[in-house]
């Protein structure tokens, strides 16, 4: 109980420091404009009735529909909008970025070409292991159990294994590769089956990726008995003695330490609504849906992180 | 009659049923009658096993699996030392520059622009220079803005390189064709620079085949009501800035390409219509051999690294790098190849995916080195009846050009196994050795040569079959009218 006692200080503090900092960061997905320069002596963005003072830090920074921008004294705050540049200065009323569609101008154009094909040229990187989930050493909870992938154009075929005797637990299952994911009711009623023949079953997902030379696998269990029940008890403590921000902490804290990533990936992104600007917090979320691999997420998260001002962002 | 006399004419007559006719005599009525219906026969299996042929060939995942194999081997022959010494393409690894997070209105890593556009810079200015350069790079904007802040001033740069050293540089689009006519790049100034990089959808069972030559994307909104704007493919536009091979088969003989509508609405409404080509994969050979391109540590010099592993930017040596040598008078296209997120799998390198890169680089060099060729769809059906008619037709021939009884087994029964097997072996050399000269990409001559080769067993079947079913009359021996006796009972 010292050791729970110690992590809810710990968490504690974690998710306070970034619920009272001042409210500068973007959510992480797509922005409707970003600053380009700032010259003003003084410029503020304010958002949601919360201000922040802008300098050159805060260059390429994304601003959202509704933010306002004001500028006094010499200079300006340039900021990149999808229609033109805009400049505010002393002189103009405090600029309000606005709205702009996220919506393709030709639907029914963006329909055909994704029918058609997929995009054979880079943008971004890919992971390091096309698996995302389960990773290497992670446990699932049959009930929850998904898989992930990084997209390809081609069928796949998914399968889940024994470790010790290649005894085939569910699958293989061929699923269109350009979906990324895989969430089956057959697949967590086959593991959950299994689960009561043999709880401290030892798992391999294989997912073959077009032909049957080019694979990969990860290898995953479930909770034993024991850690089932241990973590029950730490969900009951936190649920019993904590509410709100901490009780999603402690959950997910929970999650972590029996590698429940994605569960626990869930809990720190209930928890950033209530501390959207917490960097330790943002860290815990980023390490959580790393692991659970949610690489999109991970990328807004991280994304959100680097915007911190200094001060915040440790 | 005695019965000497008797037993004098039952030998005469079966001496005479194995003995050669007389050159004068005539073919009997009965005989006339069985090669008939021997003809027919092998008529009606013939196109019956071509029908098979077809539906198995279109119909079933066996014949897909066939027909893909058939054509992975076929590309294996494809390949010459001269293509691959006097190729045109270079593929230029860009793995070393660094990823990092956009400035533009998504929250998404993207290839360094300050890197790509000093390394285009430094390309352009080599002497001798290269003939174009294709940078792999999805560049599409979207509707509300550009993938990066620096994307205008990197196709400023891009433009002006173009007109100062007179090298076309394009770059890499796919979702923003929807953005409208000329908007690819979002300005439509910037036009000209973009290249479509979508790779098809391959069909089931196949790995990816073609590529696009063009693709037409017609619009449907008031304003743009009927425009229909051509995507040039980023490999294929600047395949075409060198002399193009041009076709040698007529288009209803041999087909070279092959086109997909998608249009929900045939009257009115978007279209997008691509035009695709058969793609020689065989320069993957050397292609994937790809050096990395990065700036030196003062970023004012090129540095090419030989890839000799996984990772370009460890465990590596710098070429030491007469960088002109590589890209000079070249098609040059820089894509990421490793850890890419573009990979496809190709006609007969199954083992691993590749990087699309390649796939637009081996789109180039099949334009500039030699259209691939399928055979057109009637000529196809007619090729695998024709060559089942031949063979029955020259043993029909034979068959009744022989008046011999005795060697009438071997014309029935071992001849069309010969001749199909001659004819097997003929596909196989023609279609394997003359490949890399006629480009005929032929993925079912593998099931042509099994209906040839089952044909004859098939028809014996069928013989047994229906003589069977007339009973053991039409078991008896084949005999000949029977001699007349020496002697008439006059004379006796």
């Amino acid at each position: 109980m010292t050791f729970h006692l110690r992590g809810t200080i710990l968490l504690l503090a974690a998710g306070l420091t970034g619920a009272v900092l001042p409210s500068t960061a973007q959510n992480g997905e797509a922005v409707d404009g970003r600053i380009t320069n700032v010259t003003c002596e003084t410029a503020t963005l304010t958002r949601k009735g919360k201000s922040l003072s802008l300098s050159q830090r805060n260059v390429q920074m994304g601003v959202k529909a509704s933010d306002v921008v004001a500028c006094s004294g010499k200079g300006s705050v340039e900021i990149f909008l999808p229609d033109r540049t805009e400049i505010v200065t002393a002189k103009d009323p405090p600029f309000i970025v606005p709205s702009f569609p996220d919506n393709p101008q030709y639907p029914e154009i963006a329909k055909y070409m994704t029918s058609y094909g997929i995009a054979g040229a880079t943008r971004g990187n890919a992971a390091q292991s096309r698996i995302l989930w389960p990773v290497d050493g992670s446990a699932v909870v049959p009930e929850n159990f998904v898989v992930r992938w990084g997209p390809v154009s081609r069928k796949i075929a998914v399968s889940v294994l024994t470790e010790a005797k290649d005894a085939t637990v569910w699958g293989p299952t061929d699923v269109d590769g350009s979906a990324g994911a895989l969430k089956s009711a057959g697949a967590s009623s086959a593991l959950a089956a299994y689960k009561k023949k043999a709880p401290n079953a030892r798992l391999v997902l294989t997912i073959t990726f077009g032909n049957e030379n080019d694979w990969e696998e990860a290898r995953f269990s479930f909770l034993s008995a024991q850690q089932e029940q241990d973590l029950n008890a730490q969900l009951d403590f936190w649920a019993k003695n904590t509410a709100g921000l901490t009780l999603h902490l402690g959950r997910g804290y929970a999650y972590t330490r029996h590698k429940l990533f994605a569960e626990a990936a869930d809990e720190y992104e209930t928890a950033l609504e209530s501390a959207p600007e917490s960097p330790y917090l943002l860290k815990d979320a980023i390490e959580a849906e790393q692991r659970a691999g949610r690489a999109s997420r991970v990328k807004e998260l991280q994304s959100r992180l680097t915007s911190l001002p200094p001060a915040v962002n440790p | 009659m005695t019965t000497q006399d008797n037993n004098n004419f039952e030998a005469a007559a079966k001496d005479q049923a194995v003995a050669p006719a007389s050159p004068d005599g005539a073919t009997s009525a009965g005989r006339k009658q069985e090669l008939l219906a021997s003809f027919w026969l092998s008529l009606v299996i013939a196109f019956l096993l071509c029908a098979a042929n077809w539906w198995v060939d279109e119909r079933t995942d066996f014949g897909k699996r066939i027909d893909e194999m058939t054509y992975g081997t076929l590309q294996h022959y494809l390949s010459s030392s001269a293509a691959r010494e006097n190729s045109q393409i270079v593929v230029l690894d860009i793995s070393a520059i660094p990823l990092v997070p956009a400035k533009g209105f998504h929250e998404e890593n993207i290839t360094d622009r300050g890197s790509l556009l000093k390394i285009i810079q430094l390309l352009a200015n080599v002497d001798p220079r290269p003939l174009g350069i294709g940078l792999d790079v999805d560049f599409s904007p979207d509707a509300r803005g550009y993938a990066d802040t620096a994307d205008p001033g990197l196709f400023d740069s891009f433009l002006a390189l173009e007109q100062s050293r007179s090298i076309p540089i394009r770059v890499g689009v796919h979702r923003s064709v929807d953005l409208g006519p000329g908007r690819w790049l979002r300005d439509p100034k910037y036009a000209s620079l973009a290249a479509c990089v979508v790779v098809p959808k391959p069909e089931k069972g196949q790995s990816t085949r073609y590529m696009p030559e063009w693709i037409d994307v017609g619009y449907s909104a008031e304003v743009y009501e009927g425009m229909t704007e051509r995507c040039p493919i980023l490999g294929i536009t600047l395949a075409q800035l060198s002399a193009l091979s041009t076709p040698r088969w007529p288009t209803w003989l041999l087909a070279s390409t092959r086109q997909q509508t998608f249009q929900a609405d045939p009257e009115h409404g978007a279209r997008l219509v691509s035009n695709e080509v058969l793609v020689d994969y065989s320069p993957l050979d050397f292609l994937t051999n790809a050096r990395a391109i990065r700036l030196s540590d003062d970023g004012e010099k090129l540095e090419l690294l030989q890839s000799n592993g996984d990772d370009a930017q460890t465990g590596n040596t710098v070429v030491d790098g007469d960088i002109s040598r590589v890209v000079g008078n070249r098609l040059v296209f820089l894509g990421r190849t490793k850890n890419a997120t573009d990979t496809f799998i190709v006609p007969g390198r199954p083992e691993m995916p590749y990087a699309g890169v390649f796939l637009h680089a081996c789109a180039a060099y099949t334009l500039l080195n030699g259209t691939l060729y399928t055979l057109a769809g009637p000529v196809r059906l007619l090729a695998d009846l024709l060559l089942s008619l031949a063979i029955f037709g020259i043993v029909f021939w034979f068959r009744s050009r022989n008046r011999s009884e005795r060697y009438e087994p071997f014309f029935e029964r071992h001849l069309p196994v010969l001749l199909a097997a001659a004819a097997a072996a003929i596909i196989i050399l023609g279609e394997t050795w003359l490949l890399p000269r006629t480009r005929l990409m032929w993925d079912d001559f593998i099931l042509v040569i099994l209906v040839l080769l089952v044909h004859s067993p098939i028809e014996h079947t069928a013989d047994g079959v229906v003589a069977w079913r007339r009973g053991p009359v039409r078991l008896q021996p084949r005999v000949s009218t029977p001699p007349s006796p020496p002697h008439s009972e006059n004379e006796l």
